[in-house]
């Protein structure tokens, strides 16, 4: 299944979640940001968020400085 | 604490002679032969469709060389963080606030440049326009960004502990709400550039920028160019504060003029065009309700934030992330809640500032905690002691606090200010107050998603011996970098100062991610750290080689090269040396073994020594394996004591006195990190006394000028007693970390503290203005 992260196209299998993502792409961050087809997801609802094709998910580190 | 040399001393900075005699070059003092000026056309309107744009009249004048538009050339959407890429150079259907880029002009000078922008028609229609928080939240507002709805540019909540099990165990519990206004940071020199291509289709930018690296990767980006063929050359800058910190409109107009023209284009804002592409502190407002128990142990903090942005995101996501996180420490907060939101409006972008997101939440914070503490019955002093973290502690969102040396910061300023004597005790018009607050050491991400080093650094030693290159791509912004890394250097190559010779500010030295979120000196501290003593071990390996001795039985110091065990005979090799010099005159005599000989024997040995440094934050091993090492590598603090004046009749307020200790980990430079204090202190008053962006109506700037934008002058400032406080920092080269910003955290709320105490009023709203404290005085008389 293809899905959209953090603007280029990735092959994920059927039925992952948020938090698999997380691991799989290795996003792990205290202060990770997800949004989820350009909503703001809370972080309890990343086990429970299972992605479809053509989705668009967003991995932000905000502690990027300025 | 081991001796050293050249850092921790107080040396003259190696940019004076420049600057002090004129010689230093800005980009105003720069020109090229056939350049050609450029001029931005900027919207009259906060919100508007673009019907139409006719640019054929300014084309056809004598002397345009280009006109530039969205509709004329291929416009690639940029940004700072990738995932909020909402600009363009120009606005291609709409503009989104007054000073919004509509085209360009170059000409062979600047007046028929101005010339021909009057002759540029734009066909404007007009839209509803949103400048305020609340307006642009609702439902039915206009939205600015299609993606973004109820214009919420970015939001940030985080929980960690348990605030609402953890206010039920408390005695105490109080809200405040508290806003603080869009500011200017005022540098004193305006952004400005000179684009230039050579005949192979290499891009040299010469830009006023904290941040070449970015503006050569964002360069790239948008004009379809390798990175490699990317140049960008910083020369002196005349400060930045975190505005110069990402590619503006000028850099990105030039290089487009650039290359459509053959020629070199030079484009400069002036003041006006500052404060309208904006990117400076936002307007923030704090709602905080805070918990604790009645012996004074803070138990619980929830904070909700809206931030007002402007049009665009710029550092937005940060920004609203800093203005939570940063209140993880210094003190013991086992539960704390956060919900923000950045907002668009239609006003110009807002981005970082000098204490990016933390200023406001900061001031906010300790002014609530002052109350908390008037409540408990206890002394403010006493209260943040009881409650400070120490070195080792890591805060409910695990900021690690490497080092610490609050509590030494905060019972300094106490001394030095005689807090004891004075508290409680001053007439009615008098006052006294105290604040905390600290600041980052550099981010753990670049603002690009990226595994690149954060910062590499070359030395290279002449062949002759005598003088030590460092090449660093860093920002020299006016604080004091270059000085800071040529003593860095110095030290870890074991040479005196003056045999320093630095170069910085150049994409063609390798990586730097620049000057911003106080990282330099700790990030490109490391790397050139890392480069001296590479190039030293390959000096001392030579040597080894030559004298037949282990190389760990040398050691070199202030220019020259130490036996450990005892003499070693090394008059075959300075016999050598001096042969090779017939007919100088300062070659060495009966003096030790010379830095200069051993470095042209390494040199003689193995060809031009190099030794290449490099730095990025180290991964975390705990919680989160693999994660960057969380907010900072390390973070400063600061405690400051203000003592203040307040005219009962008018509400001036004049500020006496601020005592100010601030730890830095070791301070290479110490006269650079009084001066940053002291810098930090005078920005704080500004932006607690002083400083509001204002607009009409209509979303124009009312004091986009120096004259009606009050900030402090030097009459304004208030003797400073800066102490310098050393924790000795692990993560740090040589021990040092920031002070760049964390030291302007405690002034506004240490200044609303002693105002309080002054008049007996809390003030929830910055600036302290007259009329605002007049106000708050006739309020409480009627109460």
């Amino acid at each position: 299944m293809e899905i959209e992260i953090n603007g280029f196209r990735e092959t994920v299998p059927e039925g992952a979640t948020i938090t698999d993502l997380i691991e799989r792409f290795e996003e792990q961050d205290i202060d990770l940001i997800v949004e989820y087809n350009g909503r703001f997801l809370y972080a309890h609802k990343w086990p429970v968020t299972v992605v479809c094709a053509h989705d668009s998910i967003e991995f932000i580190h905000p502690n990027f400085g300025g | 604490m081991a001796s050293y040399n050249v850092i921790n001393t107080r040396a003259r900075r190696i940019d004076t002679p420049a600057k002090a005699t004129g010689r230093a070059k800005f980009i105003d003092d720069m020109n090229r032969p056939g350049q050609l000026y450029g001029v931005l056309l900027q919207s009259p309107h906060a919100h508007a469709k673009i019907r139409a744009i006719d640019i054929s009249a300014a084309e056809s004048l004598a002397g345009v060389k280009a006109v530039i538009t969205a509709r004329n050339t291929e416009m690639i959407p940029y940004g700072v963080s990738p995932a909020r890429y909402d600009e363009t150079v120009f606005c291609r259907d709409r503009v989104r606030h007054v000073g919004d880029t509509v085209a360009a002009v170059a000409a062979v000078d600047l007046e028929t440049a101005q010339e021909a922008l009057a002759l540029i028609k734009v066909d404007y229609e007009q839209l509803p326009a949103v400048f305020s928080i609340e307006d642009a939240l609702n439902e039915d507002a206009p939205q600015l960004h299609e993606k973004f709805t109820r214009n919420i540019c970015a939001e940030v909540h985080q929980e960690f502990g348990n605030v609402e099990d953890a206010f039920k165990q408390c005695d105490l519990i109080r809200t405040d709400v508290f806003k603080n206004k869009r500011q200017d940071a005022a540098f004193l020199e305006p952004q400005g550039c000179i684009a230039e291509f050579d005949l192979s289709g290499r891009l040299t930018l010469h830009s006023s920028t904290q941040v070449p690296h970015y503006v050569q990767r964002t360069l790239a980006m948008v004009l379809g160019m390798p990175v490699g063929n990317v140049r960008v050359v910083k020369p002196y800058v005349g400060g930045g504060f975190g505005i110069k910190a990402a590619a503006n409109k000028l850099e990105l107009s030039a290089s487009i003029l650039a290359r459509k023209t053959g020629k070199p284009v030079k484009m400069n804002f002036n003041r006006e065009q500052v404060f309208l592409f904006g990117r400076a502190r936002h307007h923030f407002v704090h709602k905080m309700t805070t918990g604790v128990r009645k012996d004074g142990t803070l138990m619980a903090l929830e904070h909700e934030c809206h931030l007002e942005g402007g049009a665009y995101a710029s550092f937005g996501i940060a920004t609203v992330y800093y203005a939570g996180s940063l209140l993880g420490g210094p003190y013991r907060l086992p539960n704390m809640k956060y919900d923000g939101y950045r907002i668009y409006t239609n006003r110009p972008a807002c981005g970082a500032q000098r204490g990016h997101g933390g200023v406001a939440a900061r001031a906010a914070w300790e002014q609530q905690l002052d109350q908390i503490a008037e409540e408990l019955g206890m002394d403010p002093v006493d209260f943040r002691l009881k409650n400070m973290m120490q070195t080792g502690d890591v805060t409910c969102n695990e900021l690690n606090m490497s080092s610490l040396g609050m509590k030494e910061c905060i019972e300094a300023v106490r001394d030095g200010a005689r807090w004891n004597a004075k508290k409680g005790k001053l007439p009615q018009g008098k006052g006294i107050g105290m604040a905390c607050g600290f600041f980052v050491s550099g981010a753990g991400y670049p603002i690009y998603r990226s595994d690149t080093y954060h910062c590499t650094a070359t030395v290279q030693l002449t062949e002759d011996g005598g003088t030590v290159n460092v090449y660093t791509a860093s920002a020299e912004i006016g604080q004091g970098s270059d000085t800071a890394f040529a003593m860095i250097a110095a030290e870890a190559m074991g040479v005196p100062l003056e045999m320093i010779r630095l170069q910085s500010g150049d994409t063609d030295f390798g990586v730097d991610l620049g000057a911003y979120s106080s990282r330099q000196t700790l990030m490109t501290g490391h790397a050139v750290k890392a480069a001296a003593e590479e190039a030293r071990a390959q000096v001392l390996a030579v040597l080894a080689e030559e004298l037949k001795i282990p190389a760990d039985d040398m050691n070199i110091k202030n220019g020259y090269i130490e036996f450990t065990n005892g003499p070693v005979e090394f008059m075959a090799l300075r016999a050598r040396y001096i042969k090779e010099h017939r007919g100088w005159i300062d070659n060495p005599d009966d003096e030790p073994l010379t830095f200069r000989e051993a470095s042209r024997i390494a040199y003689l040995a193995r060809g031009t020594i190099v030794g290449t440094g490099k730095y990025k934050p180290p991964v975390l091993g705990g919680k989160f394996k693999g994660a960057a090492v969380g907010t900072s590598p390390a973070y400063g603090c600061s405690a400051q004591i203000v003592e203040v004046s307040v005219d009962m009749q008018t509400g001036h307020i004049t500020v006496e006195r601020v005592t100010d200790a601030h730890d830095c980990g070791y301070a290479i430079n110490r006269t650079s990190v009084e001066g940053q204090m002291e810098g930090s202190v005078f920005m704080g008053l500004g932006e607690a006394l002083f400083e509001e962006v204002k607009f009409d109506d209509h979303g124009r700037i009312l004091n986009a000028d120096l004259a009606e934008y009050k900030m402090p002058t030097a009459l304004d400032m208030p003797p400073v007693d800066t102490i310098i406080i050393e924790s000795n920092e692990p993560n740090g080269p040589f021990g040092a970390k920031e002070v760049g910003e964390g030291a302007i955290m405690p002034t506004i709320p240490a200044v609303l503290n002693a105002v309080y105490d002054a008049i007996g009023v809390r003030i929830n709203e910055l600036p302290l203005t007259c009329e605002r404290v007049f106000f708050a005085l006739k309020n409480k008389d009627k109460k």
